[in-house]
């Protein structure tokens, strides 16, 4: 007979095992209760104090002061849900409306909180806010967002980054143009997103960064130019259309696209006949070019051209045509 | 001012400081959550201006909009669009929408669009 | 019987030890990863404030994204599921349905409904696909941006070649025609490759199981559980499996598995690893394998990730008959690809794809069904003749059945504080019911199936190579075989 196991050991075993089950069924009901406890309770002080948020929204000029006040006679747990409520309904509008919520923000604490936290110790504590400054845009909200603009974790520099498109100041945009550079951990997506988000503002310094040694801020900037149709930036596209980097003359040829410059054909020409991701998107650029400044360029793209340039000069293939 | 008003959007937020900036102006606004819910309202009752958001779960507002106009009712309709959302214009207008308005948007502008379409 | 009990006694000897400790071993590992997952989860959501995703969807400078969505008889739900996929919140992508010799009415159904007009644009042909084109249409109207590729019958992946041939942006995402989607599905698996453009070259997310819940319009409204209690079970499997096991892999950089029904690939990679292999069963399970080893020559820098999303709604079997073809068909796929790569099985230079993601696949993977059963078969017969000691079955049980039931729980509970889809007491009680019954009676069987699909895949193997000697290369015998499973609802998807 195997029998290996002493038979207490195996009842321990079956013992323990049964108890971890029962804890993680007790953890699992209880977790749900209090969820559902939560959310109830959230209701119900939603269905008071939202017609308070709401009322705000519409307010007059002598009626704002009031309302303040109502808000800041509420308790803690009032005013932190007033907070949270006014935050997501901040999400969705701008003017008028929004100022009188960023107000009522300031006077339910929220504001004040988030200031004051913004040297956390917590990374993901920072981050969050840089997002509610962005979005509250309460006093000294800026030199703070610069501040964090720099932190230590890239998380926080990131979303900080991405809350600046918020503010067209000069030091606004001149840090997100900063945060283009290849190296400075901000995905270029963001930057540049927030660089367009500052809009016609920066197009000044959009003309100067084309002209930057560093390739990330070139390619950004190469990226927004065609569409704040930046004026006066048409020559440096051009010359980027031959970049030494790759992803640079990508984006010079995106922003071709929405901002035909004569001067650009011949460089668009010879990177759509070398082919590949780049002669595709030269291809692109032409076609979107008045017909007259690139007929001759097509027609030797239709001669000479790999296929996938072809198609996106939108040529017909030989087959068809045949 | 006079009329009455159809606010559709999935997001409550949205939905609940339309109505309220659009009553503060003596309008009457019923609000509705989806695109079925829309459609529903909009074949129900006689309304003098259509807000539609684009983005919902289920039907989305294109279709919503299609779908009014296919049954000849020509009630004018602003579309509510996310900003980025550029081809939700070309395709909103495609689809007989009047006005759009693009989010985050100010609750005033669009009162005054409203006003406007009101005539 | 005595020679009977003693040879079972002297089995017993040598394996009983070995088969606990791989019991102990596999879901112990399963434990892992599900605490891992939970850690990943934990940082997941405390940052879900300030992800950005409404920044991105609104902003004109995100990477753009071609839909490639194949269609094999789908006239039924073809138009809800364009439009669906055009409706999407994603400010650049583009929809490219390739209509693989459907013989309804899929094609005349999309020519009337988008009025498509002829596209006789030139064809790249940086893939080589061997379903004969027909015609490629597209839409006239500029805000609707859909391609409709028409070709003779070839299979899924060919399908998707091709239709990766004619994308034009930089990611490309591969959907089913039947697939649900989340609304916000593409910004969220394309949040990595925002992230990171040069370093992350494919993402997939959470699959869920849609029967049972309300879905209007090609989107879900009303998320409920499944009726079927073998439809609930692989609701809990899935949520172990693909949510709980791929974050936690994906983690660990050496995610082999994506989910076919919503991989997200950057266009030149996947241009450059020449696709999906269209004589695959599991092919794409045998793509992200060629990705992670491409990875490996040369472009270490790169990274698969997964994001713990949800982004799409599929079928699942509910019959134990359409789940045991899919099933014999997972397995199958998956013994021809563990195959296929055996030489990064243990490579150090593989990196934790070869030493850590491989031994798992194949240890508690591949091998897990016939240990399973080899050892259900054998306890059961030394109970019957005296020669397994109750307390040593005992054993086996608690470490097999007890613990893997206390590993999916931890899943359970990891779900509930983290996305809790599923809102009704009624439900927790359902999936409560799901976890035990698990293991009386569905495992067994799909240990069966998966013995099956793998039996089938090393003969079936024989065969092909007898018949390439003669034809050079031998048409995929198993096509019909496949593509039956997949009419029948088949998943397009493996468990881990």
């Amino acid at each position: 007979m195997t029998t290996l196991l002493p038979p207490t050991l195996l009842q321990w075993l079956l013992v323990t095992a049964l108890l971890v089950a029962t804890v993680m069924l007790v953890a699992l009901v209880t977790q749900r209760a209090v969820r559902h406890r939560r959310e109830r309770r959230r209701a119900e002080l939603d269905e008071r104090l939202r017609p308070l948020v709401l009322e705000a929204s519409i307010a007059e000029d002598d009626e704002v002061d009031a309302l303040l006040a109502r808000v800041r006679a509420l308790d803690g747990e009032e005013r932190e849900h007033v907070g949270r409520t006014v935050s997501s309904m901040l999400r969705g509008i701008t003017g008028e409306a929004a100022d009188r919520l960023r107000a009522l923000a300031d006077a339910s604490g929220l504001a004040p909180r988030v200031i004051a936290a913004a040297r956390h110790r917590d990374p993901v504590v920072r981050a969050d806010v840089a997002e509610a400054l962005g979005l509250l845009a309460p006093e000294g909200a800026l030199a703070l967002l610069l501040e964090l603009a720099d932190d230590a974790s890239a998380d926080v520099r990131t979303v900080a980054i991405r809350a600046l498109g918020a503010f067209d100041e000069p030091a606004s945009v001149d840090r997100v143009v900063a945060a283009l550079a290849v190296d400075s951990g901000i995905p270029t997506s963001v930057a540049a997103s927030a660089l367009l988000q500052q809009g016609s503002a920066v197009g000044d310094r959009v003309r100067r960064a084309l002209e930057d040694d560093d390739p990330g801020v070139r390619r950004g900037a190469a990226r927004v130019a065609g569409l704040l149709q930046a004026s006066g930036s048409g020559d440096a596209l051009a010359r980027l259309v031959a970049d030494e980097h790759e992803s640079v003359r990508l984006a010079a040829m995106r922003s071709l696209e929405r901002m035909p410059v004569r001067d650009a054909v011949p460089a668009l020409r010879a990177a759509a006949l070398d082919g590949g991701t780049i002669g595709e998107a030269a291809a692109r650029a032409l076609i979107a070019m008045p017909g007259r400044w690139t007929a001759d360029a097509l027609a030797q793209i239709g001669a000479e051209a790999e296929p996938g340039v072809r198609r996106a000069a939108g040529l017909p293939r030989a087959a068809a045509s045949a | 001012m006079n009329g009455r008003i159809l606010v559709v959007d999935d997001d409550r937020d949205i939905r609940d400081l339309v109505a309220i900036k659009l009553e503060s102006a003596g309008l009457e606004v019923e609000t509705r959550a989806d695109g079925s819910e829309a459609l529903q309202a909009a074949s129900d009752g006689e309304w003098s201006v259509i807000v539609l958001d684009v983005m919902m779960p289920g039907m989305s507002g294109i279709d919503v909009l299609r779908q009014i106009r296919d049954r000849g009712d020509r009630t004018p309709v602003i579309l509510l669009t996310a900003r980025g959302q550029e081809k939700d214009i070309e395709a909103g207008f495609a689809a007989g929408a009047d006005h759009y308005v693009t989010k985050p948007f100010s609750p005033r502008a669009l009162l005054a669009r409203v006003t406007a379409a009101l005539g | 019987m005595s020679w009977l009990h003693d040879t079972l006694e002297a089995i017993f000897a040598v394996i009983a030890w070995p088969a606990a400790m791989y019991f102990v071993l596999a879901n112990t590992s399963m434990l892992v990863l599900v605490l891992l997952a939970a850690r990943h989860f934990a940082r997941y959501l405390r940052r879900s404030e300030h992800r950005g995703e409404d920044a991105m969807a609104a902003s004109p400078l995100s990477l753009g994204v071609s839909v490639i969505m194949p269609a094999y008889n789908e006239a039924a739900v073809i138009l809800t599921s364009v439009r669906s996929v055009l409706d999407l919140r994603y400010p650049d992508h583009e929809l490219i349905v390739v209509n693989d010799g459907s013989t309804d009415d899929t094609l005349r159904l999309l020519r009337e409904g988008f009025g498509l007009v002829p596209d006789e644009r030139d064809l790249p042909g940086r893939i080589p696909a061997r379903g004969a084109l027909r015609g490629v249409w597209r839409s006239p109207d500029p805000a609707v941006p859909l391609l409709v590729v028409d070709k003779e019958n070839s299979g899924r992946s060919d399908s998707i070649n091709l239709g990766l041939d004619l994308a034009s942006k930089e990611l490309v995402v591969m959907v089913d025609a039947d697939s649900i989607l989340e609304p916000d599905a593409l910004l969220s698996v394309s949040k990595p490759f925002a992230d990171d453009p040069e370093r992350v070259v494919a993402t997939g997310g959470v699959v869920r199981i849609v029967n049972n819940s309300r879905v209007q319009a090609g989107r879900i409204v009303d998320i409920r559980m499944p009726k079927e209690l073998v439809t609930r079970i692989q609701v809990v499997e899935y949520l172990r499996a693909f949510l709980l096991g791929r974050t936690a892999w994906s983690d660990l950089n050496a995610l082999i598995l994506i989910s076919g029904a919503f991989g997200m690939f950057r266009r030149d990679v996947l241009v450059e690893v020449g696709g999906l292999d269209a004589d695959s069963i599991g092919e794409d399970f045998e793509l992200v394998m060629r990705i992670q080893r491409w990875i490996r020559h040369g472009h270490r820098e790169c990274r698969v990730e997964f994001v713990a999303e949800p982004v799409s709604w599929t079928e699942a079997p509910s019959t134990l008959k359409v789940l045991a073809r899919q099933r014999r068909r997972w397995h199958r796929g998956l013994w021809e690809v563990l195959w296929k790569y055996r030489g990064m099985l243990l490579n150090p230079r593989y990196g934790r794809v070869g030493m850590l993601a491989l031994p798992y696949y194949w240890l508690f993977e591949l091998f897990a069904p016939l240990i399973e059963l080899v050892g259900i078969v054998l306890v059961v017969l030394g109970l019957l003749v005296g020669a397994v000691h109750p307390g040593m079955a005992l054993l086996l049980l608690i470490v097999a059945y007890v613990y893997g039931t206390i590993v999916t729980l931890a899943a359970v509970l990891v779900e509930e504080a983290s996305f809790h889809r599923y809102e009704r007491w009624r439900d927790m009680g359902a999936t409560l019911w799901a976890i035990v019954a698990e293991s009386l009676g569905y495992r067994q069987l799909t240990a069966i199936w998966r013995i099956q699909g793998w039996w089938a895949g090393l003969t079936n193997r024989a065969q092909v190579w007898g018949e390439m000697t003669r034809t050079g290369f031998a048409e995929a015998s198993d096509a019909p075989a496949a593509s039956a499973a997949s009419a029948a609802g088949g998943q397009p998807d493996r468990r881990d």
